[in-house]
């Protein structure tokens, strides 16, 4: 949960595009291992067991959040990719990484 | 044959996501451009066919279709209800017209075989969103959706646009986490994830750990619906995107955020608090963001903000949860996603026919007729008058607000400024000179039909409250009802609010004209221009502030 508001902080206190995308992929970095670590449960069991057999007494842990985290680390591969990709775009135009320069950029031209 | 019957469901979600992958693979081969178009359009129409198939029996009980045959709270179900049928046929409408309408813009757009793969993505994800029947399914989906997003606004490969895309995916991911740590939360205090039985499972938290709750999910929600303060996004992304783009993210992505928020609402996370916290947030938006329209020259600028605006009444009347104010807000959603996509669609063409979205410049009335037409049917539709759905739905919000004196007056405010702005944009459109372009029949076509639909629902709006809306309205509030009106005598016309919302519209027009005289005051440096980092800095201190509302 600290790692979800150390990237929080990154965002609030960097200009860099670059550095932006990488302080969200911490945040996810950081949900991934606070939903990992909630689900946590001591000596547990993986949760494959034969069909039919006593359950009641084998600490199983539980899938679904692991299984959630695998597909959260590969859509925060995605919106890193494409946020990394679209900053190279960007760079190309703007000439520059400062996002608030970028702002700037639009006040000249827009009325 | 009945093994294939009984899977239609999954079919709905399939056919965009098929024609995706096999567009994508056919982008090899050098096909004429003849057959990704049928392809393409084939599997946007296919979900259609099979939602018409599917609304009869859905008027006698909901469908549920379990993923693989695992039983409802372990695997992953479709939920096919009146509600989510109603969002997934309008999907079907918009996607269908706005892919029409990109036919005979596809020569301007670079890449033109990607744009379709992509908006074939979207198209999954947004039928995923309204129909997948828990929690985690409906937040991947809904990634999907905004992911091919980013990346269709940029399309016409401006600098603006790229920017626009920028911040809304930093924004809109951070949105994303929130919703996340909201999900999270859920699962970890219930076990479960499957809506239907979260929606017994919730009532019995306890109050301060549902309103934790639900705040993180509003601020997820309300980034993605653009409800100030968290709209930095939307006007750029509106203003820079390609027509059809904006249309549809006016129109359907917008909407998502809110048809969530309706879902988690129905769950039971509705208290006192969430509720006057809507309701404040709702009618700042609407408020703030009627004023700032009047700013622009930019048509699509200032219809951007009136899609904030429309939001913000829609979250405000939404938030009041008893059967009438959800119904309204229901099928002002329906209906609100029909005409402004038909005016996104129209200011599309009116820039393909002048060149420039400036109102002092263009001259609507020197336009094809039928333009006109559509344009005005749009128009007439969210100012609210009769003939056009935007007229009943927006009665039906006054009407459900008629026991709150001071939300009635706040909305009747918002109204008529709604009306003043749009009488600006007609005043000054009708002075300036251009010459005209014909138009193909691709633009002219889905313009047409949205304008024919809009008169339509609003002439049958009836039949879809009673039979459709209100009874999913009940379903969602049980165990909240406030007030019951009576839902068979809808004689809108006649009643008190129906007056009073006509009774608006010469206010608003003299309204426009005194405004026009006057030198406007330039009220929303900090809402129209802002930083990424300034706009994540508001989600976290309104975060806080509702935090502190709702624990105290």
């Amino acid at each position: 949960m600290i790692i979800v508001f150390v990237g929080l902080y990154g965002l609030t206190n960097t200009h860099n595009s670059i550095k932006i995308i990488l302080a969200l992929s911490v945040m996810g970095l950081g949900l991934i291992l606070f939903f990992v670590s909630l689900a946590y449960v001591p000596g547990g069991a993986p949760p494959i067991v034969p069909i039919g057999s006593d359950i009641s007494n084998i600490n199983i842990v539980d899938p679904v959040p692991h299984s959630f985290m695998i597909t959260l680390i590969v859509i925060n591969l995605a919106t890193t990719a494409l946020g990394l990709a679209l900053v190279i775009r960007l760079f190309d135009e703007y000439g520059s990484l400062d996002i608030k320069e970028m702002i700037r950029w639009g006040d000249d031209e827009s009325d | 044959m009945t093994k294939v019957i009984e899977h239609t469901a999954i079919f709905i979600i399939i056919a965009p996501l098929t024609g995706a992958l096999l567009l994508s693979v056919l982008s090899k081969l050098n096909l004429p451009q003849i057959w990704r178009d049928i392809i393409a359009f084939i599997s946007l129409v296919i979900p259609g066919i099979l939602l018409i198939y599917f609304i009869p029996s859905l008027l006698a009980s909901p469908l549920r279709y379990e993923l693989g045959g695992w039983p409802s709270p372990y695997g992953i179900t479709i939920v096919l209800d009146s509600l989510s049928v109603t969002m997934a046929t309008i999907t079907v409408i918009v996607t269908i017209t706005t892919f029409v309408y990109s036919l005979e813009i596809r020569e301007i757009l670079p890449k033109g075989e990607k744009y379709y793969i992509l908006f074939l993505f979207m198209t999954t994800g947004l039928y995923g969103v309204f129909l997948s029947g828990d929690v985690i399914n409906r937040y991947v989906f809904f990634e999907l959706t905004v992911l091919t997003t980013y990346v269709l606004l940029t399309y016409t490969d401006t600098k603006e646009s790229l920017r626009a895309s920028y911040i809304y995916l930093v924004i809109g991911s951070v949105a994303s986490f929130f919703f996340l740590i909201g999900i999270g939360l859920i699962y970890f205090n219930t076990g479960y994830l499957d809506f239907s039985v979260l929606s017994e499972l919730v009532p019995n938290m306890s109050i301060h750990k549902r309103n934790l709750i639900f705040m993180f999910i509003l601020v997820a929600v309300s980034v993605k619906s653009g409800l100030i303060p968290f709209h930095t996004w939307l006007p750029d992304a509106h203003v820079s995107a390609p027509s059809p783009m904006t249309a549809v993210l006016a129109g359907i992505t917008v909407k998502t955020g809110v048809y969530i928020l309706v879902k988690f609402m129905g769950m039971g996370f509705i208290t006192d608090h969430i509720r006057l916290v809507m309701i404040i947030i709702g009618f700042i938006t609407a408020f703030i963001a009627v004023l700032v329209s009047h700013k622009y020259w930019d048509l699509k600028r200032i219809l951007a903000w009136h899609t904030i605006a429309q939001m913000g009444l829609i979250v405000a009347v939404l938030s009041l949860w008893n059967i009438s104010s959800v119904a309204a807000s229901i099928f002002h959603l329906v209906s609100h996603a029909i005409f402004k996509i038909l005016l996104f669609l129209s200011i599309g063409a009116v820039f393909y026919q002048f060149g420039t979205r400036d109102i002092r410049e263009i001259s609507l009335f020197k336009n094809s007729p039928i333009l006109i037409g559509a344009f005005l049917v749009g128009i007439l539709s969210l100012v609210g008058i009769p003939p056009m759905n935007g007229f009943y739905s927006k009665t039906l919000m006054l009407r459900s607000l008629e026991e709150y004196l001071v939300l009635y007056v706040l909305f009747i405010i918002v109204q008529i400024l709604t009306v003043s702005s749009f009488f600006r944009v007609l005043y000054h459109s009708s002075k300036g000179e251009c010459s005209r372009k014909p138009f193909p029949v691709s633009i002219l076509l889905p313009t047409t039909v949205l304008a024919g639909l809009s008169i339509f629902i609003g002439c049958t709006t009836t039949i879809w409250m009673n039979n459709i809306i209100s009874p999913s309205a009940q379903v969602l509030t049980k165990g909240y009802t406030i007030t019951n009106h009576s839902l068979l005598e809808i004689e809108l016309l006649t009643s008190i609010h129906g007056i009073i919302l006509l009774l608006t519209i010469p206010v608003g027009i003299g309204i426009g004209l005194v405004s026009n005289k006057l030198k406007k005051p330039d009220l929303s440096g900090w809402l129209t221009k802002v930083d990424i980092a300034d706009s994540v800095r508001y989600i976290i201190i309104v975060l806080a502030i509702y935090l502190l509302f709702t624990l105290l």
